[in-house]
């Protein structure tokens, strides 16, 4: 069954038309990168993925469901982008985390508390997990909000920007570790980035839009250059960046992936 | 030995002890989520309910309680109508003071009163007072224990707090109701003017000390509590407004603390 399934959904905020017609699908357990310029309505399709805002047309399900409807009994996770988190809220690492979960009913604290350290030990934070939130770099806070969209093991996740503040070097691992959560634990994906030179390598679809959606096709059938030219007007060299072995060795989420990926 | 209280003395004090557990909780959200003017919107908007008592007559405190909320709702339903949290407030404040002076310029004999009302007087509290006063606190505190995470993750991030199954629109909505409702049960002690004082300092001083919640909330009522008992004291012993006293001594806190501030 499609995880997820839009139909010409259009979203106008007054008179700026934010996506235009837009139709995709996505089926269980696959990982989708949304790609485009800034300003292109990725966010805003997270969004509507999401429920968080409704379309002004068209059509939404997640696993047949109306989005509202599928979470009144399912859970999904959601990572905002880090500029949009109120950093002032005087909270632990491990607070961030339960957060996600405290609105659940029909769970005990002790259960949840479990569930909030598996999810620090995924991500390679559980040491932290007294920490202040706030005092954390960029790409650990990153990984702390990533534990939070996870804890519960909801069965779509929704990342915008997720890479934000990992640093190059463990890109690659991170990728992977997403890569990981979608084939393993069979949770439908889909992230919003900037990353086109990396993200072809560990993602199944990649959708490219402005505005308009204009290629979705698995990621080894998408021309890069071709995409480029699309979305973007020009055609440039995309540089990858591959980590040796020796990179890896710092890697925040190389316990996770030498359990799940080897 | 027995102490022989005045009843007024044993009825401030009362006040004062009740009223440091709605402002210190209430305070830790209206700092974190960055709304401190909003509080003095609310406060200034009370000021309507109290020139309707006056001009109608009738019982002050649900009179300025009903105001105050509504203000408050409005002010909220403003902001989640896309105008900025700047302008909402300003307009809430503007619009509901010019309301009040004209309401008030055309009752009569109001000037002993308005004094009272805009800076806080410990000898217009009434035994009727202090059981609303025991009610409200009540039903804050009960109210914020069953919402404390729905407030902690619509503070944090709306979508985050959406996702999760929390309404944004009815959380914010109840936060300002309680705001409301907490400011009209101080008026009478602190005055319009400064029952705010409460809902931004008390929580600022906790954050000068500590960045863990929990911590936060425990100093922040310790930090209330303080303020209002001492402000009401210097009140006392030197006959000055006990609104002024107790802001005063709030803000002298905050900036004892200062200094220990963790960046």
């Amino acid at each position: 069954m499609e995880a997820i399934k839009l139909e010409s959904v259009s979203v106008s905020f007054g008179n700026f038309l934010a996506l235009d017609n837009v139709s995709i699908s996505l089926g269980t357990g696959k990982l989708l990168a949304v790609v485009g310029p800034n300003g292109a309505g990725k966010t805003t399709l997270l969004k509507i993925m999401a429920g968080i805002i409704k379309p002004s047309s068209g059509k939404v399900a997640l696993f047949g469901m109306m989005p509202a409807e599928y979470r009144k009994k399912n859970r999904i996770g959601y990572l905002a982008q880090q500029q949009n988190l109120n950093i002032n809220l005087p909270l632990t690492v491990g607070d961030v985390v339960y957060m996600n979960l405290a609105e659940i009913k029909g769970i005990g604290k002790n259960k949840k508390r479990g569930m909030v350290d598996e999810a620090l030990h995924n991500v390679g934070m559980h040491e932290k997990k007294e920490k202040i939130f706030a005092h954390l770099s960029g790409g650990e806070r990153q990984r702390v909000m990533i534990a939070g969209a996870i804890a519960n093991m909801p069965k779509i996740l929704f990342l915008d920007e997720p890479s934000t503040g990992v640093d190059i070097v463990n890109q690659d691992d991170f990728y992977n570790f997403l890569s990981h959560l979608a084939r393993k634990h069979n949770i439908t994906i889909v992230m919003v980035t900037h990353d086109i030179g990396v993200i072809s390598d560990y993602v199944d679809e990649i959708a490219c839009l402005n505005r308009k959606l204009y290629i979705h096709d698995k990621a080894e059938n998408i021309d890069m250059d071709e995409a480029m030219q699309k979305l973007y007007g020009k055609t440039g060299k995309i540089i990858t960046h591959k980590p040796d072995n020796k990179s890896c060795f710092r890697c925040p989420f190389k316990d996770f992936n030498l359990k799940g990926l080897q | 030995m027995i102490l022989h209280l005045e009843p007024f003395i044993t009825r401030t004090v009362i006040a004062d002890i009740l009223i440091a557990f709605p402002m210190s909780i209430l305070s830790f959200f209206v700092v974190t989520k960055r709304i401190s003017f909003a509080t003095v919107s609310i406060s200034h908007a009370t000021f309507g309910g109290v020139a309707i008592a006056i001009f109608a007559g009738g019982y002050l405190m649900p009179i300025t309680m009903l105001f105050s909320i509504s203000a408050s709702l409005v002010m909220a339903l403003l902001i989640q109508a896309k105008l900025t949290k700047d302008s909402s407030i300003g307009i809430i404040f503007s619009s509901i003071m010019a309301f009040s002076v004209i309401l008030i310029s055309i009752s009569k004999g109001y000037q002993t009163d308005i004094t009272s009302y805009l800076f806080g007087n410990i000898l217009m509290l009434t035994n009727s007072d202090i059981k609303i006063i025991v009610v409200v606190c009540i039903v804050v505190l009960v109210v914020v224990y069953k919402n404390f995470w729905k407030f902690m993750l619509t503070t944090f991030s709306e979508s985050i707090a959406d996702t999760n199954g929390v309404s944004v629109k009815k959380t914010n909505l109840l936060f300002f109701a309680l705001l409301g409702l907490v400011v009209s049960i101080g008026v009478k002690m602190i005055g319009i003017i400064l029952i705010s004082s409460l809902l931004i300092l008390p929580a600022s001083v906790a954050l000068n000390l500590s960045s863990r919640y929990r911590q936060v909330i425990t100093i922040s009522f310790i930090s209330a509590l303080t303020s209002t008992i001492g402000g009401t004291w210097i009140s006392w012993e030197f006959d000055i407004p006990t609104g002024a006293s107790i802001a005063s001594f709030a803000s002298l806190l905050f900036f004892i603390t200062l200094p220990f501030k963790k960046q």
